[in-house]
């Protein structure tokens, strides 16, 4: 029975991999990406190049100043105070009409800094993740979650077709022939950081399960999903008054909350309609030193100040709530930032290396028999691949090259690094059709080029080189991006090189080869 | 069963009628989900009765996805294409339907 499973096993993880793979490569190379969204936004946005002052202005004084340019209407107010990798202090606002609009301000004096016409990390790379920005009827969220399943069917499959897991810990044998060698990687890769990946993709799954298993709420609440989220989140609601009211104060009700929380203080903050007597606040828990996510939250009276609501997680709720916090990693942890870092890279390297494997073992049998399935797959992988690195930094290029309120066509500043990324990635799927043999050194090429191009821009550009970015504690996310980019580059060039040399030697009589082989 | 049917099986997967492996991918992804959503809806609303109804939900909701991926992977390992529909093809919506007639009372919601 064992062999015979592990077949069936073995026909899984082929299909499902050639077929979801390179869409399981965006997730990761994305996810991977939004490890430093934070620092990705610094780097993008270099008003916000701000060190955390050591006394940030007081919340009533920035209500005040964001009172002056809010309209009235505005029926929602989102205020996250700054801190260590968000030192501006960010704010959001919810217009009469739905739209959301996203302003920072600076935290020592409260004043509105310069629009950076950038969606930057966390508002294109990180939903990029888990939505692919998407959002038309959810379908990106649930290609996602299609994907995330097909990965643990992956794991689970890849572990049940190995012969010898534990000598996979071992063995790397770059100078065999590729299909051994990247067979040997994606082992290395998959079997090294297994226990990663299986928690990453689950917890990533649970994180939203409220969006793909709604039935299980719907069936226990009756239908009443607003009852589910008050019993479980303790979400609280009160109605527009239609009577003019004054916000009280802020900073008062942020001392009764870190009273209530042993000095713990609020990291979000949510006020619903300001100028109403009605009005009400929302302050959710600290996150940065703890795993968890919590939603546990403190509801204040927006006039008065007094406490409406106070909801603490239920031990099932804590459960899940730290397997999302695992998974979003909001905690100040750099040590484990980087392995998180690291250990989405290997991801990506293991689905990278399981599609060579499966175009190299292939080649010469769909060339002799005229089939058509490498040359598609191949071109797939090129552009799901290394097209998508392209794309990501054709989107840090064109963050560098385009002036601040630039518009072209009718779209924003923000909308055409969008469009750059995207017209970027359909031609290096292009590219890699047309181009066959040459694609995959041709697109490293150009990985490394536009790396070490964004890191001379962002040097030209804002003067925030890397001996001045290293010498300021405060610039560090700018040096980090820029030296990740150098480092990408320096690996890019050198495969690009070596694929180069690769293809000399191919060229060269046969029994070179052989003896290049051995 | 004799080992001879499993032993074909990844021939037969490989070989057998493009109908069939779609067959087997409609009902492991979409039969395999109505199950799994259908089955931790069920259980949850059980469960209710004995922890807080939230308690419940969000455990359920958690498991869901472990007996999504067991109904998966059993789908592509199982070879008799009736079994499959019977469990995932006839049992899902059975169970997922059954529990949206829980989750709407008299029409309503």
């Amino acid at each position: 029975m064992g062999a015979t499973f592990r077949e069936a096993m073995s026909w899984l993880h082929t299909w499902s991999g050639v077929v979801l793979g390179g869409l399981l490569f965006a997730i990761f190379w994305m996810g991977t990406l939004s490890v430093f969204d934070r620092e990705i936004d610094r780097w993008m946005m270099p008003d916000t190049r701000l060190a955390l002052p050591a006394a940030p202005a007081p919340l009533d004084r920035i209500v005040d100043r964001i009172a002056d340019v809010v309209p009235e209407d505005a029926r929602r107010w989102d205020i996250r105070p700054p801190s260590e990798r968000e030192p501006m202090l960010w704010f959001r606002y919810q217009t009469a009409e739905g739209d959301r609009i996203v302003r920072y301000l600076d935290p020592a004096t409260g004043s509105f800094l310069a629009d950076q016409g950038t969606l930057a990390g966390t508002r294109f790379i990180f939903p990029f993740h888990f939505n692919l920005n998407l959002s038309w009827n959810r379908i990106g969220i649930w290609l996602v979650g299609l994907a995330g399943m097909a990965m643990l069917a992956l794991l689970v499959s890849g572990v049940v077709i190995h012969r010898k897991i534990f000598v996979d810990f071992f063995t790397f044998r770059p100078n065999k022939k590729l299909p051994r060698s990247s067979l040997d990687l994606h082992n290395l890769t998959g079997v090294l950081a297994l226990p990663f990946h299986f928690a990453i993709t689950l917890s990533g799954l649970i994180i939203f399960f409220t969006i793909y298993f709604p039935t299980v709420i719907s069936t226990v609440y009756e239908g009443d999903r607003r009852a589910f989220s008050r019993d479980a989140f303790g979400i609280f609601h009160r109605d527009v008054s239609g009577q003019a009211g004054t916000l009280g104060s802020l900073d008062g009700m942020t001392a009764e909350a870190v009273r209530r929380w042993n000095g713990e203080t609020p990291y979000y903050i949510r006020i619903w309609h300001p100028d109403d007597a009605n009005a009400y606040v929302a302050m959710w828990h600290n996150i940065e030193n703890k795993v968890s996510l919590s939603r546990d939250v403190l509801y204040f009276d927006g006039a008065t100040g007094a406490v409406l609501h106070s909801h603490t997680a239920k031990p099932v709720l804590s459960v899940q709530r730290f397997i999302a916090g695992l998974h979003f990693i909001q905690f100040e942890h750099w040590i484990l930032r980087w392995l998180y870092f690291v250990l989405g890279l290997s991801g990506c390297v293991m689905i990278a290396t399981g599609y060579i494997y499966w175009l190299e073992t292939r080649r010469k049998r769909h060339a002799a028999q005229g089939l058509a399935g490498v040359r598609i797959v191949e071109g797939l992988t090129v552009g799901g691949v290394t097209g998508i690195l392209i794309a990501t930094l054709a989107f840090f290029v064109s963050n560098r090259l385009l002036p601040l309120g630039a518009a072209f066509a009718g779209y924003e500043r923000a909308a055409l690094e969008v469009w750059t990324f995207y017209l970027v990635w359909l031609a290096t799927f292009a590219h890699a059709w047309a181009r066959p043999g040459r694609a995959w050194r041709e697109q490293c090429g150009t990985v490394a080029g536009l790396a070490v191009l964004a890191v001379v821009l962002n040097a030209a550009t804002t003067g925030d080189h890397l001996i001045r970015s290293l010498a300021h504690r405060h610039l560090w996310p700018v040096a980090g991006m820029d030296l990740l980019l150098l480092a990408g580059a320096a690996v890019a060039a050198l495969t690009a090189l070596h694929l180069a040399r690769r293809r000399i030697a191919a060229r060269r009589p046969a029994q070179n080869v052989l003896k290049a082989a051995e | 069963m004799a080992p001879s049917i499993r032993r074909t099986l990844f021939l037969r997967l490989a070989a057998s009628p493009p109908s069939h492996v779609a067959q087997r991918v409609v009902l492991a992804v979409g039969g395999g989900y109505l199950l799994a959503a259908g089955a931790a809806a069920l259980s949850a609303r059980l469960l209710a009765e004995a922890m807080a109804p939230s308690e419940a939900t969000v455990l359920m909701g958690m498991l869901a996805f472990v007996v999504y991926l067991v109904l998966l992977i059993w789908a592509f390992y199982e070879p008799r294409l009736p079994r499959l529909w019977i469990v995932l093809g006839l049992g899902g919506p059975l169970a997922f339907g059954l529990a949206h007639l829980i989750a709407t009372p008299a029409g309503g919601a």
